[in-house]
This record gives C-alpha cells, sequence and structure tokens, in this order.
C-alpha cells in the first residue's frame, strides 16, 4: 500500500550495488568485503560493543541535528560543538569538589550540554538577528573549536606531567559506568533516552509543532503569532547542547581526558545519520547504528582483506548519497500522487 | 496580437484579446489587478505560450518560444522589477547575454562605443561606468531600456514603467519614451494609471477581467470615461450578495471597535499617516491598486509590524508591540493575502493547521503536551461547518484547492468569535461558488455584530460588501466614501490617484 519504504530499500540496495562495483574495482571480491564487514561491525558481542560505543556520539548529536534540521537551520557545526563540549566538562571533571557519581557526572554533562548549545546559539543569534547564514557560521565555528582544543591541550590545560599534549586524567568519581568488560558504557543507553524523549519532544508537545512549522513556512509560523528568530536562536543552541552532551560522554566513558581528535567527526557522520534518518529519532537509531557499524567493520575490512577504510568511507558516502536520491525521488512521487497521510 | 486566450485552470487570465501596436505609436494596456494585463504581454514577450491566438509581428505569424526569441525578433521588456546585476556596472550588464564579434572574450571597448551610441541617439543620459546599485531607481530604468535598445529592440513593452518611480522621474521617463516613439520605435505599456493614460497614450487597451473592452484614442481622454470601462461600471448591484439585509441600517453609533489613529511607517512601501474606524457591525473597505500600503498596514493591524508612530486601539485599548498572538486572543481575527503561504503551513493536516493560531492555549495543548484528540476534533467541526473537501482532518493542506484552503482559514479565525476580522484580498483567485461562500460568511459576520475590515483590489467585492469605502493611493488615505455615494468611476479615480482631477 505504501510505497515510501520501498523506495528507500531500493536505493539503499543500488547504493550497496554501487559500493559492490566499487570494491570489485579495488580488487576484492564483493561477497567476502560484505562478510567481513558485517562480522567486524555485527558479527558478535565485542564487535557490537564497538559498534554501540561509535553509535552513542553519533545518536546524540543526530538527535539533536534533528531539532535543527526539522526547522530547516543547517547546522554544520556539531563537530565544534561537541570539542566545546569536552573542554567544559574535562575542565569542570578537573577542578570539582569530590562527590558520588550519581551528581557529579549528570552536573558534568550539563556543562558539556551547556558549552554546546553556547557555541551553538552564537551561530544561531547571528542567523536569527542579522541574516547570516548559518551553514558558514556554524562551518567555521568548527575550526575555531578544533584548534581551542589544540591550544589548551598544548598549554593551559596540559597535564604537566605526561608526555603527550592532553591534560590529566580526569577522577574515577566522574566516569561514566561501564557496561561490561567491553569498552561500552553507560552512555549507550543515555543515548537511547535521549532518542525517546525527542520522539515525544517532537511528536507530541507544543515544541516540536513550533519547530516544524518554522522549518515548513516562516511566514505562516510568524503569522500565527509563532516567534521565528527566538525559535531558530532556540533550535540551535539544542543541537548544539545535544553534541555538547556528546562531547562529554565521550570524556567521562572512554578518553577520561582532553585531547585532540576525541570526535574524529563524529560531528560530520552525524549529519548523514540525521538525513539518512529522515531527522526522525528513530530513523536515527538505525541508521547511527548501521554506520557506526560501517565504521567498526571498515577497521576489520582493513586488517583482513587490506582494503584502505578510505575505501569503506567512500562506499560510506556512496550509500548515503543513493539513498538521499532515493528520498527526493520519493518525495516527488509522494506530490504527484496527492492525497497522502500528514 | 488576434484573440489570445490563456487559462491558468478553470480562470480565463486572457480571453479572446486582440491587440495591435503601430511603428512609432505609444500603446498603454489599461486594468485593474488580474484584468490580464501582465498575463498578455507574457504572452508576447515569450515568457507565457496561449493556450490560443496569433501573434503577428512586421506581417507575418510568429511563435514566440522565450524571451530570447522575442528579443531576436526586436521586441524588449522592461519588468517591473529590473532585472540588473546589482554589482556590475551598466556597461556590463549590457554585455550580459550579448554576443559580439570577440566572442567568447569580451570586447568591452565596442560595447562601450556602441552604448554611447545608442544613448546619444535616443537621449538617455545613463554612465555607463557606474555600478547599478550606486543609481537611483529612475536611472536603473533607464539602464534597462538601454540595455533594450542595445539588442536592437523595436518594440518596447514596459509593465508598470512608473510604479516604483516619482512623479518627476516618470515624466522624464515619458519624455525618453516619446523620444524612442519619434525616431520610430513603439512602445507598450501597462498601467492602471488614467493620469499616464490621458497625458502620454496614442491609443489605449482597456481590458477587465481576461477581456477587452475598448480601444480608444489614448490623449486627452476624460479619466472618469477611462475608469468606468476599467471598473464595468454600474452592474456590480446585481452582484449584492443574497439576503443582504439592512443597506440602510443607521450606522452604528457606538464606539468603534477598531480604530487606528495616524499610523507610519518607513520603507520601500511607506505609510503615511492613516486612520480608520472600524465600528460593530459595520464592513469597512480599504480599496486600492495592490502595492499602495495594503500589506503593511495589514501587517501592522495584526501585530507583525511596529509602526513607527501612532496607535491602534482594539477596543479602545492599544494593540501596540504585543505580537500577533496577544492581538488573536483579544479578538482580532485575519485572513491573510497570501493564504497559501502566511495563512497555512501546507505540510501539515487539515487538524493542526486548524490549530495554528491557538496551538500554545487550551483544547489544543495543555502543559506543553499537544492534545491531538482536541486538534483533530476541531478541524472535522470545520470541515463540516464550512463544508470543507478533504478526505480527512489529517489530509496534508497542500492538497486541497484554494478554495478550501481558504474555508479553513476563515473556519479558524472566525472559530474565537473576533470582534474584529480583517479580510485581506479574501476572494481573490476563488472561484465563483467559494467566492459567494466567502462573502456570505463576511456578511454574516457583519450580522453578528463583529467589525469587518474587507481589504481589497476587486471592485464587485468591494461595492457588494462594503458599508464604508477608504481607498489607499501610495500609503496614504486617498479618500474616503459610504456605499452609497459610491460608483466604479469615483472608486476608479482614486485608485489611479486622480482624485483631484
Amino acid at each position: 500500500m505504501r510505497k515510501g519504504p520501498w523506495i528507500t530499500a531500493l536505493s539503499l540496495g543500488m547504493g550497496l550495488f554501487f559500493s559492490a562495483c566499487v570494491v570489485r574495482l579495488v580488487g576484492v571480491s564483493p561477497v567476502a568485503a560484505g562478510k567481513t564487514l558485517l562480522r567486524g561491525g555485527m558479527g558478535d558481542a565485542s564487535a557490537w560493543s564497538e559498534t554501540l560505543v561509535k553509535a552513542t556520539p553519533l545518536l546524540l548529536v543526530a538527535g539533536g541535528l534533528c531539532v535543527a534540521f526539522r526547522a530547516r537551520y543547517w547546522n554544520i557545526g556539531a563537530e565544534g560543538q561537541i570539542c566545546a563540549g569536552t573542554v567544559a566538562c574535562t575542565w569542570f571533571a578537573l577542578h570539582m569538589p569530590p562527590m558520588p557519581a550519581i551528581f557529579s557526572v549528570p552536573f558534568l554533562l550539563f556543562t558539556g550540554g551547556l558549552a554546546g548549545a553556547g557555541l551553538g546559539a552564537v551561530s544561531g543569534a547571528l542567523r536569527a538577528y542579522r541574516g547570516v547564514n548559518e551553514i558558514i557560521t556554524t562551518i567555521m565555528m568548527n575550526y575555531v573549536a578544533l584548534h581551542a582544543v589544540g591550544y589548551l591541550v598544548e598549554g593551559p590545560m596540559r597535564d604537566p606531567q605526561g608526555y603527550l599534549p592532553e591534560s590529566a586524567e580526569v577522577p574515577s568519581w566522574v566516569l561514566l559506568p561501564s557496561l561490561s568488560h567491553a569498552r561500552i558504557h553507560a552512555g549507550f543507553p543515555l543515548a537511547i533516552a535521549a532518542l525517546l524523549l525527542l520522539y515525544v519532544l517532537l511528536k507530541k508537545t507544543v515544541w516540536g509543532f513550533t519547530w516544524e512549522a518554522v522549518g515548513h513556512n516562516p511566514r505562516a509560523a510568524a503569522f500565527a503569532g509563532i516567534r521565528v528568530r527566538r525559535t531558530l536562536l532556540s533550535v540551535a543552541a539544542w543541537s548544539g547542547a545535544m553534541a555538547g552532551v556528546a562531547g562529554a560522554v565521550e570524556v567521562l566513558g572512554i578518553h577520561f581526558r582532553l585531547r585532540e581528535m576525541i570526535s574524529s567527526g563524529y560531528g560530520f557522520t552525524a549529519i548523514a545519520v540525521a538525513l539518512l534518518g529522515r531527522s526522525h529519532p528513530v530513523g536515527v537509531l538505525f541508521a547511527g547504528v548501521l554506520l557506526a557499524a560501517f565504521q567498526v567493520g571498515a577497521d576489520q575490512m582493513e586488517r583482513e582483506l587490506s582494503v584502505p577504510s578510505s575505501v569503506v568511507l567512500f562506499l560510506q558516502a556512496l550509500i548515503v548519497l543513493s539513498v538521499l536520491a532515493g528520498e527526493t525521488v520519493r518525495s516527488r512521487w509522494e506530490e504527484t500522487r496527492g492525497g497522502g497521510e500528514g | 496580437m488576434t484573440g489570445v486566450t490563456k487559462r491558468f485552470g478553470a480562470v480565463a487570465a486572457n480571453e479572446a484579446i486582440d491587440l495591435d501596436v503601430r511603428a512609432g505609436e505609444m500603446h498603454a494596456i489599461l486594468g485593474e489587478n488580474g484584468a490580464g494585463k501582465s498575463t498578455l504581454v507574457s504572452v508576447l514577450y515569450g515568457l507565457i505560450r496561449p493556450d490560443r491566438g496569433e501573434i503577428c509581428w512586421k506581417g507575418s505569424p510568429v511563435r514566440i518560444r522565450h524571451p530570447r526569441h522575442a528579443l531576436r525578433l526586436g521586441i524588449g521588456m522592461v519588468h517591473q522589477h529590473f532585472m540588473l546585476v546589482p554589482q556590475l556596472t551598466v556597461a556590463e550588464n549590457v554585455m550580459l547575454g550579448v554576443r559580439e564579434k570577440a566572442w567568447p572574450l569580451l570586447d568591452k571597448r565596442t560595447v562601450r562605443n556602441r552604448l554611447e551610441e545608442v544613448s546619444l541617439r535616443f537621449g538617455l543620459r545613463v554612465d555607463p561606468e557606474k555600478n547599478v546599485e550606486e543609481l537611483s531607481v529612475g536611472e536603473q530604468q533607464r539602464a534597462e531600456i538601454l540595455r533594450i535598445l542595445y539588442r536592437g529592440a523595436e518594440l518596447l513593452v514596459l509593465d508598470e514603467p512608473t510604479a516604483l518611480l516619482t512623479p518627476q522621474e516618470g515624466e522624464s521617463l515619458f519624455h525618453v519614451l516619446n523620444q524612442l516613439k519619434s525616431q520610430g520605435r513603439a512602445v507598450l505599456f501597462i498601467t492602471h494609471r488614467l493620469g499616464e493614460v490621458r497625458d502620454w497614450a496614442d491609443r489605449v487597451t482597456v481590458l477587465r477581467k481576461g477581456k477587452r473592452v475598448a480601444v480608444l484614442e489614448g490623449k486627452g481622454k476624460d479619466p472618469k470615461e477611462l475608469a468606468q470601462l476599467m471598473m464595468g461600471g454600474g452592474k456590480a448591484d446585481d452582484l449584492r450578495v443574497e439576503g443582504r439585509s439592512r443597506s440602510g441600517r443607521e450606522r452604528s453609533s457606538g464606539d468603534p471597535l477598531l480604530e487606528v489613529r495616524g499610523i507610519r511607517l518607513k520603507g520601500a512601501r511607506p505609510l503615511r499617516d492613516i486612520s480608520l474606524k472600524v465600528g460593530a457591525g459595520e464592513i469597512l473597505a480599504v480599496a486600492g491598486v495592490d502595492g499602495n500600503g495594503q500589506r503593511e498596514l495589514a501587517e501592522c493591524l495584526d501585530g507583525r509590524r511596529r509602526p513607527e508612530t501612532g496607535e491602534i486601539l482594539l477596543e479602545g485599548k492599544s494593540l501596540i508591540g504585543q505580537g500577533p498572538r496577544a492581538a488573536a486572543r483579544r479578538g482580532l481575527g485575519h485572513v491573510p493575502q497570501d493564504r497559501r503561504g502566511e495563512g497555512v503551513v501546507l505540510e501539515y493536516d487539515l487538524s493542526r493547521n486548524a490549530a495554528l493560531r491557538r496551538f500554545l492555549e487550551k483544547p489544543f495543548s495543555r502543559f506543553g503536551f499537544l492534545r491531538h484528540e482536541a486538534m483533530r476534533e476541531e478541524a472535522e467541526r470545520m470541515v463540516n461547518v464550512y463544508d470543507i473537501q478533504a478526505p480527512g482532518p489529517h489530509t496534508r493542506v497542500k492538497h486541497l484547492s484554494g478554495g478550501n484552503v481558504q474555508k479553513l482559514i476563515l473556519a479558524r479565525e472566525l472559530s474565537t468569535g473576533p470582534k474584529v476580522l480583517i479580510a485581506n484580498h479574501p476572494t481573490r483567485g476563488l472561484d465563483i461558488a467559494s467566492r459567494n461562500f466567502v462573502w456570505r460568511r463576511l456578511d454574516e459576520a457583519r450580522e453578528e455584530d463583529r467589525g469587518v475590515l474587507l481589504i481589497s483590489a476587486d471592485m464587485d467585492e468591494i461595492m457588494a460588501l462594503a458599508d464604508r469605502i477608504l481607498v489607499l493611493f501610495d500609503g496614504a488615505v486617498a479618500g474616503e466614501l459610504f456605499q452609497e455615494e459610491a460608483t466604479p468611476s469615483k472608486l476608479g479615480l482614486l485608485m489611479g490617484g486622480a482624485g483631484n482631477a
């Protein structure tokens, strides 16, 4: 009856087909490559653990991007906002008095979120009140934040006892609890909870209604009495906050200190996740886990089949492109057919 | 042009229109908004393909496929909004799209020399080295004309050429056009200003509702006669809303529901000291040609804009600076001009749009949570009461026809029982049935002792509904009439800015 999902599936299949062709060109059997990829990313418990560890920041960041993208605010600055979150979280972790994790961890996540929101809000305010294109400012803010982290770990926040440019380790009483012997930590259930909350916000509350109204038709929103500028500012801050929390989670769950490249591109991959997931929390959950598994499996492929992992990133881009192309076809198709459900 | 017909859906924008323009002639096309003027010249310039009809150029039939084709034939058009690149100089703008001998290299010198020659010949003084953004509007227009002449246009088509000009600039524009005429070029211009036809046009073609109603000698024509032709005199009375009860009832004597005192707004489309009053059980029509301040006035009234000076009172209390939500809550409904662009969110379904104005309030939300059920019920109620043709409350509004969208908006704006309803071009583009429906509702709103502010450019609508009529011209009140004393020609004169003529 509904053909929408089929078009998505079809375009995904086409993306996989193109990927197979590319793998063939590199000189590896696509079947073997696919098997390795799947096994590497989802083959056993440790593979899953690694995948979910990678998925955690993706889900958090992409969840925030859902909010922004629904309001047609194109925040490309999640990478920088993650950095802001890592810095704030680490600083407070190193300077706060000892207290049980039940208090310290939420507080530190909050500081990370606040820092991300602050950075995001700068671009948001420029867009809302000065009409500056947010794509440009958020991209530029990425550089500001990345290099600021570089400076901090070389200078003010560097651990004087350490050999590497990184901060001292945060105390053990602020860490996110681990879930098993592998690296997976409490950040993943947190991300799931965040997506759940997001779902409620988007579908059941006046905020979701407002965000989407502004995204679809800012003039009608203004006519109806929605404060469009303030809404843009708030979605910028929201999406920044989620990225900041993701940064804090990485510090408290994986790295335990501030260093460069904590994010290593999560902020950008999350854009693909949000787009693939059609800015919907459930879609984001699947897309986020899928792309995380891809990345983990890619490392496996590199080790076993000596396929450079850059090829896998190439394939990832190819698949994202096909699915997005499919989306375009789909929406146009729905357009001509008419009478769709709201 | 003979028998040009163009239909958009069920609406005939042009119906079997004939038009002929002779060399060395200044020809005006006169008509109200929506009379089909722009459609007709768009056909001529190859922007729109006619459904029927024929164009003869220098005696032989042609099919003009696109604007470049029109230009090649020697037909050039100056749009109301100029098509110049502001960052480039006049000479560079002229060069755009022209192939000189040196192509693909730019031959600036040749262009500049020829440009100088052309501008000397026609007395069009523009500095070719100046950036377009530094020029005044009048100069930009001259640059635009120059560009077309440079390309060898023999027929110049101008769409409302004086709309953005000061009276002095307008005057000098027509002197230039006269000069072109005397050198054998033909000029065809669209206007709704009667004075321009009287003073400058050799002949005038009058359009009304997509049909040609007259071709006359232009110069020295009595504006009154032209206005009558343009508006369609006299027969408006037959179009009265059925069952309208009391054209002669005494006017409401109590305090006005809505009062506007001397609001001013700066900007490209300013408002100059507008005052008005709407009483209970009264329809005040604000008439005028589009772009004379109606949109700005409406946005000030509903709280989206803040006038620089002046006061807006609803039931005696100020509305200024309170924003659209407060205005709506206090009893101001508004059916906006651009119903699809600002009245609804097309991607939202009926139920969400039904609640769009009040989704932050009970019953549509509580503690920040939406109550979809209440929204759905509201939408269903509107669908039933207003007979909205839609598959169901979860149909997206983008799939509804214009008439049904308008019914939805009207239902929404009346659902709160507003004290005052602003209806901004409420029936533009609607079919007859929907139009009558909207008219009846507006009349009912008056019966229920609401105040109705009807902003319209449609003469029939104004004559059928209004108790009083206020005419806007150039951001100011050009005149105010009671319904009994209003005639289409009187209104036409005021709307055309010839109120004192």
